[in-house]
């Protein structure tokens, strides 16, 4: 029998490159070789780390480009440059009305990010009456707005990101339609607020989408997002981590409570 | 959908896994990675001999992917740590904490050739023989570089004395 352990064999064993008999004789010899039990208990703390640093990353949800990309049916060159014709389009459309930040369409921008911003704005600062129904009532609340909006609506818990319901309300929205809006509260009182409008989106679904908005002197970090037939959008003055944060959280929860009760229109 | 399809996605948390882990210190994003490597996947579909290991095939592809971006502009001599990556150290337990780090840091300081093959292994549990196949390098290579790459980090990881760390801008 030999005695020297050496690294490839640690190696092999660690990786479970050995037959059952090799493996049993290694242990054999591993109990008289201190330094090579040593190397072995090493590596694999090293081995378990590696894998828990990149654990979380596998995982995350799949992000909706990557699932888009392998769920194109007819993959072919002509898509290819037709992409490429349709985001050269869109750019010089969109560079001329100057809101890049906006990609796929318009109205995005215009029904569903513009209309959220605004209620931010004019509820955020609401002293007496910030929302319509409080957090107390939150059931009835819920049950409200999912009669409202024809969908099944339920206010996502934040809590977890130290931000407290503090109730909701219905909003009249573009192209005759309803929104919801969901307002939050951290302990110094800074305000978020969720819109979600049921709408025909030109995309079905989108990367949750980052940007700025300045109103009257005032920043806001914007994250928004179409999943289904809804289109969502988080206002805040928190910061874009934050922002991003908060926006895949009530990505995950709301992925789950929707389901829509009846068709569009 | 196709089931090639069907099997592509099932390999994305596979494939994110390692582009994140793979490219954490140059400046390529790990994402765009993964999606370059689906798209000439599904290019190359008819490539794939159907029952084959169509994961080693992927990983084939997003090496050759890498590796051209790398030699393009030379980018893994750069240093650079995305502040996402940064967000994955749980700050529960400050030892823990400190070694984590460290381990990354090390991670990011091994030569490119010899990470790949102890992320291939060590996060996707590929046998030598695949990876030698993957990386299109003999299996003694495999094991070199394999050997290299871990006692460089035991190396800096366990010594008794370990020297003040570099600290990271």
């Amino acid at each position: 029998m030999r005695d020297d352990i050496s690294n490839t064999e640690i190696h092999a064993y660690l990786d479970q490159q050995l037959t059952p008999e090799q493996a049993s004789e290694f242990e054999e010899r591993l109990k008289k070789d201190e330094l090579a039990q040593k190397k072995l208990a090493d590596y694999q703390i090293i081995e378990q780390s590696i894998d828990g640093l990149y654990q979380p990353v596998f995982d995350e949800k799949i992000p909706a480009h990557l699932l888009n990309t392998c769920e194109k049916k007819s993959y072919n060159y002509l898509a290819i440059a037709a992409s490429v014709l349709f985001f050269v389009i869109g750019w010089l459309s969109s560079a001329q009305n100057n809101s890049f930040n906006t990609p796929n369409n318009n109205s995005l921008a215009q029904d569903l990010e513009t209309p959220a911003i605004f209620a931010h704005s004019i509820y955020s600062v609401e002293k007496l009456h910030p929302v319509e129904v409080k957090a107390t009532k939150q059931e009835h609340m819920n049950h409200w707005l999912s009669k409202r909006l024809k969908t099944t609506l339920k206010a996502p818990n934040l809590s977890k990101h130290e931000f407290e319901l503090v109730g909701g309300r219905l909003l009249p929205s573009t192209n005759e339609r309803m929104a919801a809006q969901f307002m939050y509260q951290d302990n110094n009182g800074e305000r978020i607020t969720l819109y979600i409008k049921r709408g025909e989106w030109q995309t079905k679904e989108t990367a949750i989408n980052h940007t700025q908005k300045q109103i009257k002197n005032e920043r806001f970090n914007v994250s928004f997002w179409v999943d289904d037939d809804l289109g969502y959008v988080l206002t805040g003055k928190t910061s874009k981590a934050t922002n991003q944060i908060l926006s895949e959280s009530i990505y995950q929860q709301m992925s789950l409570n929707t389901t829509p009760l009846v068709a569009l229109r | 959908m196709t089931l090639f399809e069907k099997k592509l996605i099932e390999y994305i948390p596979n494939l994110r896994r390692y582009a994140a882990a793979l490219a954490s210190n140059s400046h390529c994003h790990a994402d765009d990675l993964v999606q370059d490597t689906l798209e000439r996947a599904l290019i190359k579909n008819s490539l794939w001999v159907r029952n084959s290991n169509l994961r080693a095939w992927l990983f084939t592809i997003m090496h050759n992917l890498f590796i051209n971006q790398v030699n393009k502009a030379n980018l893994y001599a750069l240093e650079s740590i995305d502040d996402h990556q940064e967000s994955h150290i749980s700050a529960e337990d400050p030892t823990q904490d400190y070694f984590v780090a460290q381990l990354k840091q090390q991670l990011e300081c091994l030569p490119m050739r010899q990470k790949e093959v102890m992320l291939l292994i060590s996060l996707e549990g590929f046998s030598y023989e695949e990876v030698a196949k993957i990386l299109d390098i003999p299996v003694g290579t495999v094991m070199s570089r394999l050997h290299r790459s871990r006692e460089k980090l035991r190396q800096s990881l366990f010594r008794e004395n370990i020297s003040p760390l570099r600290q990271v801008k």
